[in-house]
């Protein structure tokens, strides 16, 4: 090459062809898209994290504790979650696009919305689902020990206050959701603030 | 961002964009990512615009920090792809974009660059002063003259092989 650079940057950028500037209408378009598929692969990989942890406890029940029922009752829940989430899923993934991107993520974002208040409330209401017949099992089931007989701990009290592990459990579900959805809301976050950039931009 | 603002704060400066995106960018698609990813921070960030630097020096250092974020961003993506600073030289043959050959040659060679380099050497096409240049990639004026001087004499050896 006998030109140097710099020549060939001026010349080169002399035809003004080389430098047509992009249309930047569909700004948006693709990052919506991508968010949301990263979203649903997301929940996918919860979910099928859950079905598999769900799984080995309720085998690890059976076997190790002898307690085939509970092993049942336990997979049933899990079950009855892994339902309600392919609906979910389902559902996120039935969202049409139709061109606007900015309904397309408002649509999502009150789905996402309605799928953490759902998810909440069956957090909650799997801990009496579960520790219930558990409980009521134990209860009958030692009809002569104490509380602190039946846990293996150093407390004298009737064993009916075994039933109080289950506001207690259930406070703590609830507690243990409300930090998963504070610390897992990445993509969540991204396209609040996505819709809030496309507000912003209308103006 | 209201076709106003596009049309009189951005556009005028469009081929600065284009020229840095094109320097850091693999594929068209990627191109116009980055270009319009460019565009929209320039419109988020316009009230940092303190006017203590020309507005096309602002829109250069802007420019730059986004395509190295984005650089970053899809380096993440796709490491297996991305073992060194510089796009691997068997994708840049396939990314064919401008008419003049010789300047498809030397954008090829200047894909070869380590980012930084990348960001010295278009702003020294740009003609842009020694001194602003230290201040957008944050180093002082004596070590871009030697800088410059070193990337001239890599990109003299990439485009005669």
């Amino acid at each position: 090459m006998e030109k140097s650079i710099e020549q060939i940057w001026k010349g080169g950028f002399m035809n003004n062809k080389e430098l047509t500037a992009p249309k930047i209408n569909a700004l948006y378009n693709q990052k919506s898209i991508n968010l949301v598929d990263r979203l649903i692969n997301n929940m996918k990989t919860e979910l099928f994290t859950v079905i598999i942890l769900g799984f080995i406890i309720a085998l690890f029940i059976t076997i190790a504790g002898n307690h085939i029922i509970w092993g049942i009752l336990l997979l049933l829940i899990n079950s009855v979650w892994y339902i309600i989430s392919k609906k979910q899923l389902k559902d996120l993934n039935d969202t049409q696009f139709n061109s606007n991107c900015y309904e397309y993520l408002i649509e999502i974002s009150k789905k996402i919305k309605k799928i953490a208040r759902i998810n909440k409330r069956n957090t909650i209401l799997s801990v009496p689902l579960t520790l219930i017949p558990i409980l009521v099992y134990t209860y009958y089931n030692n009809q002569d020990k104490t509380l602190g007989q039946i846990l293996g701990i150093d407390i004298d009290l009737s064993k009916s206050y075994l039933f109080i592990l289950i506001p207690i459990a259930m406070l703590i579900a609830y507690g243990l959701y409300i930090i998963y959805l504070k610390f897992n809301n990445r993509i969540e976050n991204k396209i609040t603030s996505l819709i809030i950039d496309m507000e912003e931009l209308k103006e | 961002m209201s076709n106003e603002f596009y049309t009189t704060s951005i556009l005028p400066y469009s081929g600065i964009i284009i020229k840095i995106c094109r320097a850091y960018s693999n594929s068209q698609e990627d191109f116009e990512d980055y270009y319009q990813e460019v565009c929209l921070q320039i419109w988020r960030s316009r009230k940092n615009f303190k006017g203590n630097s020309e507005w096309s020096t602002w829109i250069y250092r802007l420019s730059l920090n986004v395509c190295l974020t984005l650089l970053k961003k899809d380096k993440k993506r796709n490491e297996q792809y991305f073992v060194s600073d510089a796009f691997p030289a068997n994708l840049i043959q396939d990314y064919q974009v401008f008419l003049d050959e010789d300047l498809q040659q030397l954008y090829n060679g200047i894909k070869l660059l380590t980012e930084i380099d990348r960001a010295i050497i278009l702003l020294y096409l740009e003609e842009r002063p020694y001194k602003e240049i230290a201040k957008i990639i944050g180093t002082n004026t004596n070590n871009i003259g030697v800088k410059i001087k070193r990337i001239k004499e890599r990109l003299k050896i990439i485009l005669t092989k």
